[in-house]
This record gives C-alpha cells, sequence and structure tokens, in this order.
C-alpha cells in the first residue's frame, strides 16, 4: 500500500470516528499531573518529556499477557517480534532495541551481553505502575536510553485489605495462563507476592503464499513461562520506607524454523534472577533514595543440528543513591551516583570479563508556584572501565500555557556503552570501541478539553535524533567485528489522540496513536553502500494503532486496531515486508461484591485473518481465541 | 474544539516520505550460451537466497531468476548449484534441500529432500552423484533420477568442495584440516590427506594436480597445498604468515595454469610459484570482496562485493590486467560463479 492510500484509509478512519463525535476516555486512564508520586529521577525527567503510563485498561486487556504484546498492540511503540513467545525487542522511534531503557524500580535490566530486553517474557500482571518515556534520557537513565525508557514498577498498597487474585486463560494452539497473586496492605507494610505460568503448544496454522494450498502447522514452537515476583515495603518511623524486591523467571522454549527452513531443532532456555532492597528517607527539603541489587541471568542455547550447546551468563550489582534538595522555593536539586559492576561467562568469552561502570549525575529541577512551568538541566558522567565516556546533558522544559493546552520541549545528548559482546566475544570482540552518543531534540504540545459529559486530548510531538558511532558487525580481517561505523539520523512525528464520550450508563472511549519515522543511515561503510539516506532495515515508517471501546455498566467491548507499514529486509530496499493491518476484539464482563471480584474476558486476535510477518520469514498466527477467568478475594481486617 | 480535531488529523497524516519499495524490472530471459549463473546466498533464515543470470554480451542481468521463472521463492541460503544432463541442482542450505530445475528455462522440477546442511554437489555419473555436508560427518550419495537420497557415506568430519579425479572424489573438510578420498565406483572412503585447517575450495591444475586451500581457521594462519591425486601425496604447502587472514575462494583460469584466490583483497599466482604473492592483483579498498570466478568463455575474473551483506551485491569483471571491465548488481550476498 502506497503512502497515498495509507492516508486515505487512516482519514477515513478518522473522519468517521470524527462524525461519531462521542468516543473519549471518561475512566482514571488519562493520568492527571501533580496526581502521580514521582520518583526523584521520574520527577526530574519529566518536564518537557513525552510519557505514556500503562493503564489499567491496558493491562485488563492483556491480562495474563505479555509486554510485547501490549506495547504491539496499545502504544506506537514498534515491537520486532520472531513469533508469538519468540524474542521480541523494541524500536523507539527508529532506534535500535539496545536504544531502549528498561527500568525496573529504578535499575536497568538490559542485558549487558546484547544491550536488548526480550519483552515477550516480561509478564504484565507484576507491573500495574508502568510508564514508557519517549526520547532520550541518558542523562538521568545511564547508557541505552536514546530512543526511549520502559519503566517497570509496582505500586505499594498500604492500608488494603488481604487479597487473593486466582486468575487463569485459555486460548488457542494450546496457550494456557495461570496467576495466582496476593496482596495486603497495613498502615506501616504493603505486600505483595504473585506466581505466573504461561505454556502454550504455538502450532498454529501458517496462512502462507509460500507453501502449497494445504494448511501447514507451525511446528517446535511451544513455551514455557515461570516468573514469580513479591514486593515487600515497610514504613519505619515517619521517613523512611524500607523495601525489598525479588522478580524470577524461567522460561523455556523451542525454536521454530522459518518458512524455508525444514526443520530446527534448537531450545532456548532463560533463566533470570533479580533482587533489590531499596531505603527511601524523606525529610522536610530532602528526600533520599538508596538502592542495591543483584541481577543474574543465564541463557542456555541447543541446536542440535549445528552442534551448539551453549550457556551464556552474567551476574551484575547495582548500587545507587539520589539526593534531593530543595534550595528555594520551587527550586530543586539532585544529585545521583551509580555503580554497575558487571561479570560474563560463556563458550565465547575468554577469562570471565569484568565491566565497572560508575557514573555520577546532577539535575536542577524548578517548578513554577502554579506548576505551569517547570525546566530541568541534567548532566550525567559515566566512566567505564575508568575511561570517560562521553559527558552528557539534557534540558527540558514544560509550559502549561491554558488550562487546555500545554508545550513540551526537550534537548538531549544521549549514549550508549559498546555491550559485553561488542567488545569481548570471541571471535571478534572489539576492545577499543566507543560508545555510541548524539543529539536528539522534541517539541509537543498536550490539548486536553473536557466538560462532564466528554473529553478530548490531542498530544503531537516532533522529534530530530542524529547518533554518531552507531556500532554495527562486519567482517574485518576475515573475522566479524563490531565497529563504530554508523552514521543514522532518525527524524519524524507522533501523535496521540483521545476521544472519550460518557452518556447515562454509556461510556465511549477511543484513542490513536500514529507514528512516522525516518530514520535513514547518513554515511556509506564502502564504495558500493546504497544503503546511505535510505530507510533503516525493520523500522517501519508507518504505523499506527487505534483502540476504540464501549463500556455499559458491568460490561465492555474493546475494538483494537493496528498497522505497520512497509519495512525493509535488506539495506539497499531491494526486499522488503509487505505493510500489514491486524484487529482484535476484546469484550469482558465484571461483578463486584465486598468479598469477591470477578472478571471474565474474551479476545480475539487477529480477526480477519491476516497474513504478516515482522521478521522475513516468521509467519505470525492468524485469528485466534482467548479466554479468561480473574476472582479476587478479598478478606477484611477487622482494624483496616 | 473542532479546530484542534483539524489540527489532529492534519498531524495525524503528516509525512512527507513515499513509502514502499522500487519497483521490480522484468527479468531478461537467457539466450542460451554464454551466461553468466551467479548463486547469491541470501541471509541465514531471511529466506532471500536466489539466483542471477547476467549476460556479458549485451551486459545485461536478470536477479531473482527463479522467483521470477516459477512464482516462489528459492529458499534460504543459497549454497551452490550442480550441473548434470540439461538439469541444475540447487543446494540449498538451510533450507536442507536441492532444487531441481531445467538447467537452461530454470522451471523447477523436483525436490530432494532429506540433507541437514549440504553444502556442494558433484555428479559422478549420469545417475548418482555426492552432496557434501556441514553437519552430519557425512556426505550423502544422490539417485539424480529418483530425486532421493540413496544412502550415507560416513567421513568424519565436515564436508565442504569436491571434484572427481581418476574415479576418486577427493572432499575437503574445513573443520579436520582434511581431503577425504572416496572411491566413485565402491563409493568408500579409501584414504585421507591431511591438510590445513578449514580446507575449502579444491582445484586442479593443468598439469594434473590439486590445489586445497586453507583458510586457517577461527585463530589459525591459512594455508594452500598441492597434492598429487595418485599417490595422495602432498607435493607442496605454502604457509601464510598472518593468523588474522582467512584466504578462500581458490579458482583455476581457463588453461589451468594460474590461480585466483580472495584475502580480502584478489591474489593470482602461477602454478610453477615456489612463493605466495604478495601484492594483489586486484586492491579490495573499501569493497567487501566475498567471491570469486573465472568466465572461461572471455578470460575475465569475476569478483562478488556482499557490501554489507543485507543489500543487493555488485559483481565486477577484470581483465588480465587487473583492469575493471564490467559491474552489475546481483542478489544478496554472490556466493559462486557458473559460466555456461
Amino acid at each position: 500500500m502506497r503512502k497515498t492510500e495509507l492516508h486515505i484509509t487512516i482519514l477515513a478512519i478518522i473522519l468517521t470516528f470524527n462524525s461519531l463525535r462521542c468516543l473519549g476516555q471518561v475512566d482514571s486512564a488519562i493520568t492527571l499531573e501533580g496526581v502521580e508520586i514521582l520518583s526523584i529521577r521520574q520527577s526530574a525527567a519529566s518536564p518537557g518529556s513525552k510519557s505514556l503510563m500503562i493503564n489499567s485498561s491496558m493491562l485488563d486487556r492483556f491480562a495474563g499477557g505479555n509486554l510485547a504484546d501490549l506495547l504491539a498492540a496499545e502504544t506506537s511503540v514498534f515491537i520486532k517480534s520472531y513469533g508469538q513467545g519468540s524474542l521480541a525487542t523494541s524500536s523507539f522511534r527508529g532506534g535500535s532495541a539496545a536504544h531502549t531503557a528498561v527500568l525496573w524500580n529504578g535499575i536497568p535490566i538490559n542485558s549487558p551481553t546484547t544491550g536488548q530486553v526480550d519483552f515477550s517474557l516480561i509478564p504484565v500482571n507484576f507491573f500495574n505502575n508502568s510508564r514508557i518515556d519517549f526520547g532520550g534520557g541518558s542523562s538521568l537513565w545511564g547508557s541505552g536510553a536514546i530512543g526511549g525508557v520502559v519503566q517497570l514498577e509496582r505500586k505499594a498498597e498500604y492500608n488494603q485489605d488481604l487479597q487473593l487474585n486466582v486468575s487463569t486463560q485459555i486460548g488457542s494452539f494450546e496457550q494456557f495462563g495461570n496467576q495466582v497473586n496476593l496482596s495486603f496492605g497495613k498502615k506501616k507494610y504493603a505486600g505483595f507476592a504473585g506466581i505466573a505460568y504461561r505454556n502454550a503448544k504455538n502450532n498454529f496454522p501458517i496462512i502462507s503464499k509460500v507453501e502449497s494450498s494445504n494448511t501447514l502447522l507451525q511446528r517446535h514452537s511451544s513455551f514455557k513461562q515461570l516468573s514469580v515476583y513479591t514486593d515487600h515495603h515497610f514504613r519505619v518511623g515517619l521517613k523512611n520506607t524500607l523495601s525489598f524486591h525479588h522478580w524470577s523467571m524461567l522460561n523455556d522454549r523451542e525454536i521454530p524454523p522459518t518458512l524455508l527452513e525444514s526443520n530446527n531443532q534448537s531450545t532456548q532456555q532463560d533463566a533470570s534472577h533479580r533482587s533489590m532492597i531499596s531505603w527511601l528517607r524523606t525529610g522536610v527539603k530532602t528526600k533520599l533514595e538508596s538502592r542495591i541489587s543483584y541481577l543474574n541471568e543465564e541463557i542456555a542455547f541447543v541446536d542440535p543440528k549445528a552442534q551448539i550447546d551453549s550457556k551464556t551468563g552474567f551476574e551484575s550489582v547495582i548500587l545507587q543513591s539520589e539526593l534531593q534538595y530543595q534550595i528555594h522555593r520551587g527550586h530543586r536539586l539532585i544529585f545521583g551516583l551509580s555503580e554497575t559492576y558487571t561479570t560474563v561467562q560463556g563458550d565465547n568469552f575468554s577469562n570471565r570479563p569484568r565491566q565497572n561502570q560508575a557514573a555520577l549525575f546532577a539535575s536542577h529541577l524548578y517548578n513554577s508556584k502554579s506548576n505551569r512551568f517547570r525546566t530541568n538541566i541534567s548532566i550525567r558522567q559515566e566512566l567505564l572501565d575508568l575511561s570517560f565516556v562521553p559527558l552528557v546533558y539534557s534540558g527540558g522544559l514544560s509550559l502549561t500555557a491554558t488550562d487546555w493546552i500545554s508545550f513540551r520541549i526537550k534537548a538531549s545528548k544521549d549514549y550508549r556503552i559498546p555491550t559485553l559482546n561488542d567488545r569481548y566475544w570471541q571471535p571478534g570482540g572489539n576492545i577499543d570501541l566507543q560508545p555510541e552518543s548524539g543529539f536528539s531534540q522534541e517539541v509537543g504540545s498536550d490539548v486536553r478539553l473536557s466538560n462532564n459529559s466528554w473529553n478530548f486530548s490531542f498530544s503531537p510531538t516532533l522529534f530530530n535524533r542524529l547518533i554518531e558511532n552507531w556500532i554495527i558487525w562486519l567482517p574485518s580481517e576475515g573475522t566479524w567485528s563490531p565497529q563504530n561505523i554508523l552514521s543514522v539520523w532518525s527524524r519524524g512525528s507522533e501523535t496521540t489522540t483521545q476521544f472519550g464520550f460518557k452518556k447515562e450508563d454509556w461510556v465511549f472511549t477511543a484513542s490513536i496513536s500514529t507514528s512516522y519515522v525516518v530514520s535513514t543511515s547518513q554515511k556509506p561503510m564502502s564504495a558500493n553502500d546504497q544503503s546511505v539516506e535510505k530507510q533503516l532495515i525493520y523500522v517501519p515508517m508507518y504505523s499506527g494503532n487505534g483502540n476504540f471501546s464501549i463500556q455499559r455498566n458491568n460490561l465492555s467491548i474493546a475494538w483494537i486496531q493496528n498497522y505497520t507499514g512497509y519495512r525493509y529486509t535488506a539495506s539497499d530496499h531491494s526486499d522488503f515486508l509487505a505493510p500489514f493491518w491486524t484487529s482484535s476484539i476484546h469484550a469482558s464482563w465484571y461483578r463486584n461484591s465486598p468479598k469477591l471480584n470477578t472478571t471474565l474476558f474474551a479476545r480475539i486476535n487477529n480477526i480477519f485473518n491476516q497474513e504478516y510477518q515482522l521478521i522475513q520469514n516468521r509467519p505470525m498466527p492468524g485469528r485466534n481465541f482467548q479466554f479468561g477467568l480473574d476472582l479476587t478475594f478479598k478478606h477484611k481486617s477487622k482494624n483496616a | 474544539m473542532r479546530t484542534s480535531i483539524y489540527i489532529a488529523i492534519i498531524f495525524t497524516l503528516i509525512g512527507c516520505r513515499t513509502d514502499g519499495p522500487p519497483i521490480d524490472i522484468e527479468p531478461i530471459i537467457m539466450s542460451g550460451g554464454g551466461e553468466v549463473i551467479i548463486s547469491n546466498e541470501g541471509n541465514y533464515q531471511y529466506g532471500n537466497a536466489s539466483v542471477s543470470i547476467y549476460d556479458p554480451i549485451s551486459n545485461t542481468s536478470s536477479n531473482s531468476h527463479y522467483e521470477s521463472v516459477n512464482g516462489t521463492k528459492l529458499g534460504d541460503v543459497c549454497q551452490s548449484i550442480g550441473f548434470k544432463n540439461g538439469r541444475a541442482f540447487i543446494v540449498m542450505n538451510n533450507s536442507s534441500k536441492i532444487i531441481v530445475v531445467n538447467e537452461n528455462s530454470f522451471e523447477w522440477q523436483s525436490d530432494i529432500l532429506g540433507f541437514v546442511s549440504p553444502r556442494y554437489m558433484l555428479p559422478i555419473n549420469n545417475s548418482k552423484a555426492i552432496v557434501t555436508e556441514l553437519f552430519t560427518d557425512s556426505v550423502a550419495i544422490v539417485d539424480m533420477n529418483d530425486g532421493r537420497i540413496d544412502k550415507r557415506v560416513f567421513v568424519g568430519g565436515e564436508t565442504e568442495n569436491l571434484l572427481e579425479v581418476f574415479g576418486k572424489a577427493f572432499i575437503t573438510s574445513p573443520d579436520r584440516g582434511q581431503v577425504y578420498i572416496l572411491n566413485t565406483q565402491s563409493l568408500n572412503l579409501i584414504d585421507s590427506i591431511e591438510v590445513g585447517l578449514g580446507a575449502s575450495s579444491i582445484t586442479e591444475d593443468v598439469i594434473g594436480r590439486l590445489w586445497v586451500l586453507c583458510n586457517g581457521g577461527v585463530n589459525g594462519a591459512g594455508s594452500l597445498y598441492c597434492i598429487d591425486p595418485e599417490s595422495h601425496q602432498v607435493l607442496k604447502a605454502f604457509q601464510f604468515e598472518d593468523e588474522t587472514q582467512s584466504p578462500w575462494r581458490l579458482c583455476m583460469n581457463a588453461s589451468n595454469d594460474t590461480m585466483y584466490y580472495l584475502n580480502e583483497s584478489i591474489y593470482k599466482m602461477g602454478i610453477h610459484s615456489t612463493v605466495l604473492p604478495t601484492e594483489p592483483f586486484v586492491k579490495s579498498n573499501t569493497h567487501n570482496f566475498y567471491s570469486v570466478g573465472f568466465n572461461p568463455t572471455n578470460n575475465e575474473l569475476y569478483v562478488g562485493d556482499a557490501v554489507d551483506y543485507i543489500q543487493q551485491g555488485t559483481i565486477y569483471s577484470f581483465d588480465q590486467s587487473g583492469t575493471e571491465k564490467a559491474n552489475f548488481k546481483t542478489g544478496i550476498i554472490p556466493g559462486e560463479f557458473y559460466f555456461r
């Protein structure tokens, strides 16, 4: 589909939906500024930023699912997936998978060996307070926060009855999901413990033009995922909060063959364990947050055909401390330090490479009295194995001009250090690599209009970014080796539009996100290189999603529509993947009583059985169904 | 409200670049004789392997030739092509099969299945062929008429390139650094010759000797061996000095007295030379040379540039003095040349 055609389609949708005039969002999904309680760094990151809360409606629609599916369907983040249950990585604003920093309670959980996070392994149900920050944020969040930041968090719920939540999902292709969550809060304690198990045979029929008309089922594609999560918060005295967090995951999956492979017997097992102790002290003018965490991950990959049996693992210890001090009314200073020590081992590393990252940052935050004008300036210096990486800085400004429109502007210098694979992989690792770095700018606006029965919000953003020293692996002297070769210019626009309308028992909501990203390589790699000034491979120029829901009393129905444009699979654009539309419908019913909340849901994914691929020759499932039941038992404690 | 909605619409639709791929060029039709067939490996698991046809006389080429003719994708990693009795046998490494097509029209005839990771095919008579494999430590004996694997002959290592001399197949083994010798009548392993690690290319010179080029494996230095196919003795061995170099892709000129190989740049060496060449025949400069073939029809050397491995390659042809004669685009990662 060509651009014009796409535009006409989008226009048609918008006009249709415009004529209804009554779509929108009236529930608590829109986060009101000033209402959320932000962490120290989050409050500094906020001026000038575009951010998106992963709200409860999104979480409900993806109950029992993984973050990759949620982000792909509900946000403008592009998810590059090898298939259901397989590796899924993100691309923000034309960045690479390693250009998304994923933070868990403030600490980065990107793999130090690949720089990436596999979003298919992150269950959504543990994190009810997650957000996405778009754009560069290295000065606050560190290496890799170039395209965007995904923050995974869970709210501490004090003074809450004992709740036992049991939920189960059944889906096509022998998909099963089960979760048990227990939460409890008193005046000085908030605790949560959850366990989730998900498995699927995943033998979906392949709708494909490649093979003949007889139905071919996806083979060797099953997966099992077990996750355990717990949070404990203790209020000590009036000023201190001590928290303990732990998150473990065990995943076992088969790697399916591509459409043109006859078979594949590879399997992959991922195990990760993450623990953290954090301490928050809140004074009159100061606030101090410190945390220590230990991360341990191991990936075992077995390919009997190629006689590969490899294990790669790493351990990290991360120490972070942030101090916020109010110097004057409205003015706050923030100082932070961070120390990360990582060791990695595997068949392709010799002598257990170690890495030491130490960073210092400082930030100034200003909030005008009315909170209409907010600014931030931040600066960060990191030392990688005691050598300086580029000094980075950022400045952001938010201005609420009237009660219905606000503006934001942000500029930053960002960086990403080379991964441990880039530096130490044998053969090929290049210890002399420079960090990737570059500048980005963005401007945006947020329009919010509402009255008692309807609301409307519209947030356009324009961004621009140039990253130098972008690392790619190229053959050099007979072996593949990473080099600081590319220079990538990304620019584009994003919009988020929401409508909400409420009449009597009816609530209509609609939201549309669009993304236009031009991400081009600016420098030729060699004499013949035809990729210069062409869109990077696997970055869609156009993508968008829409979400339309109707709710009446206890029943709600949502239609989720996604569009992904052309993605090139050859850097000179000689090969590509076709654009596709997918549609899903989600219906849910709930009933709440003092002792028991019940929710039932049904979902149809890819209603029109659209054949599509996110990675060349990796088929995606056609129409499929999911059903779920969620029960929350509440026990009223006597003194609550 | 209304204004903001219009602004929203305009903004939602903003975009100044046309999306969409370039339009395909119509494939040329093989005129018969003198064409160059190029197997393009494509990327592992991308399924973008292809075959290109080039006509040196008109300087025109046709890419994705198999797909144009048959309407289906070729498959995953096209390693090589074997030819016998008017048929071409396209060895699809990661699709684990051999696609049999008409040699001239490239129309699909059949698939030979049951391989694991096939590399090269050598027909030894009108019905049988030997197919080397990367992972099975054996070679497959294929019945080309029945289109199936007759049996496997265990050799003990990876097998790569092969050729037949004096009723014996000489098969290189990269991981074992061996040349395995199979009797093509009895199909028994009769001997092996130790050469260097990373043994891949094998070729025959004008006086009947075999040359085996070894890339040295992952960390070793490359080597070049000259072998007597009758006595199975190593006649000469040349050692490359620098461990970071990986020489490969050995080929002979039309009179089989001069060899060419790739070691980033292209090197040329006479078969009677006592030393390895130090100066390249054609310098790679910033090119990513990946393949070499000698066209006996016009005495030109064809060299494939794989660029960044994820875009169309370029083929250059050079005359005997190393002067560029022509260049043309091919598929992704041009691997082997066949001159018909």
